[in-house]
């Protein structure tokens, strides 16, 4: 078992294989060896490692990453996310935000994975105004600029 | 009673989610992360929202997010030597005229002509072979030196399409060469540079032709599940045959919207 930390001073147990999910956790581990004191995790939150975790715990028994990825998976990553994950990641703007940055700082390849696929899906055959609602991007385009813009994408101008 | 609504309705907006400003509190490498799953329209789209946005999708270095967001695209051609990542992702995946702005459709012109344009802008714009050879006053001979749609050969003028400007473009080159020797050698790396360029267009309005069977068929195929469900429906509450075969399904259930159908609880 292992102990970790979270920032709001929240301490949570859990299976050594759980936590080892996280490259992070798993080199720290390494390089501590056996110890029975807590890993502290400064970056992030109690909520957020929460729900980390229980990704983890559904995802321990999935077989690692390979290191080289071939290039013909791009296609086949775009888009597929699991169900379970689906239901998962199906959580508020900042709750989603938040499992990001966690996963990056934690190293959790594929949780870092669903997580900006969910936000490309969020992204895709979305226009201009729905992105700008979407992300909060305030837009600081005159209308003579936006209406150049409309049209602006043609051939001869960009020569 | 007094209610203590306001006060409840204050503590409800201070649980409500924080409002994330993506752009500027992601940090890149989880950005270009996110940006590596969506496509080039999607880009395109995105670099109209702001001007530090459309600054960035636009310098050279985000060059390798265009390449990996056509690589999201199964089958999707390379990009034209004469095009921009923007202009091509316009022309294939935006439904606007390039000209104007407006909405507009595909024309089998499109991909050989170079540009999208809606049917105001072709008439404005697009010349047949017979015109363009008389622009250029030397016959339909130099017709090969200019991008354009011919499907009957480019010695069939009147079937032929080019853009007027595209035209007149190689008009004004011509006409500033002056030694035969060097037209010449001009004519013949033009021929090569419009080929190549033709025979990127077939394999564009391929893709577009593709793309949009695929929709349709995709369509159809939702519209056949929807009127399945439609006939599921009637049985469950105890129709049959005679009955069904009675109901015009198609008016009904207005099959060929494009959405599905709405899940009511039962």
């Amino acid at each position: 078992m292992v102990t970790l930390t979270t920032s709001d001073n929240e301490t949570f147990t859990v299976d050594k294989k759980v936590a080892e999910k996280s490259v992070l956790i798993k080199n720290m581990l390494e390089d501590v060896g056996e110890s029975d004191q807590a890993i502290p995790l400064p970056n992030v939150t109690a909520s957020v490692l929460k729900k980390v975790l229980e990704w983890c715990e559904h995802h321990k028994d999935d077989p690692a990453p390979p290191e080289n990825e071939d290039k013909d998976d791009t296609r086949k990553r775009t888009t597929d996310i699991s169900e379970w994950d689906q239901k998962f990641i199906a959580v508020d703007q900042e709750m989603l935000f938040e499992i990001i940055l966690a996963a990056n700082y934690l190293d959790i390849k594929a949780l870092l994975d669903v997580g900006c696929k969910t936000v490309a899906n969020m992204i895709k055959g979305k226009s201009p105004e729905e992105i700008r609602k979407l992300f909060n991007i305030v837009n600081d385009f005159t209308p003579e600029e936006e209406a150049q813009i409309k049209k602006e994408n043609e051939w001869a101008e960009d020569r | 009673m007094d209610s203590p609504k306001p006060k409840k309705r204050k503590t409800d907006k201070r649980e409500s989610p924080r409002k994330i400003c993506w752009l500027e509190e992601t940090p890149t490498d989880i950005m270009l992360h996110i940006f590596s799953h969506v496509e080039p329209i999607d880009l395109l789209n995105l670099s109209s929202t702001n001007k530090n946005m459309r600054a960035s999708l636009r310098a050279p270095e985000a060059k390798h997010m265009w390449v990996q967001a056509r690589a999201n695209v199964p089958d999707l051609p390379d990009l034209p030597p004469d095009m921009t990542e923007w202009v091509y992702a316009a022309l294939v995946f935006q439904k606007r005229c390039q000209r104007c702005g407006r909405k507009s459709d595909l024309r089998v012109e499109t991909a050989h002509i170079r540009i999208r344009l809606c049917v105001l802008c072709t008439k404005d714009c697009v010349i047949c072979g017979r015109v363009a050879s008389n622009l250029l006053q030397v016959g339909p001979s130099l017709l090969s030196l200019v991008p354009g749609y011919a499907p009957g050969g480019k010695n069939n003028v009147t079937h032929a399409r080019y853009l007027r400007r595209s035209v007149m473009e190689l008009y004004n080159e011509r006409l500033a060469i002056q030694p035969p020797a060097e037209l010449a050698s001009f004519d013949k790396e033009r021929h090569q540079y419009v080929q190549r360029l033709d025979k990127g267009a077939d394999e564009i309005k391929q893709f577009l032709d593709g793309s949009r069977r695929r929709h349709q068929l995709s369509l159809q195929r939702e519209n056949d599940a929807k009127r399945h469900e439609f006939v599921w429906r009637l049985r469950k509450l105890g129709y049959d045959s005679i009955d069904i075969d009675k109901v015009d399904i198609e008016y009904y259930v207005l099959v060929n919207w494009g959405r599905s159908l709405r899940f009511c609880c039962e």
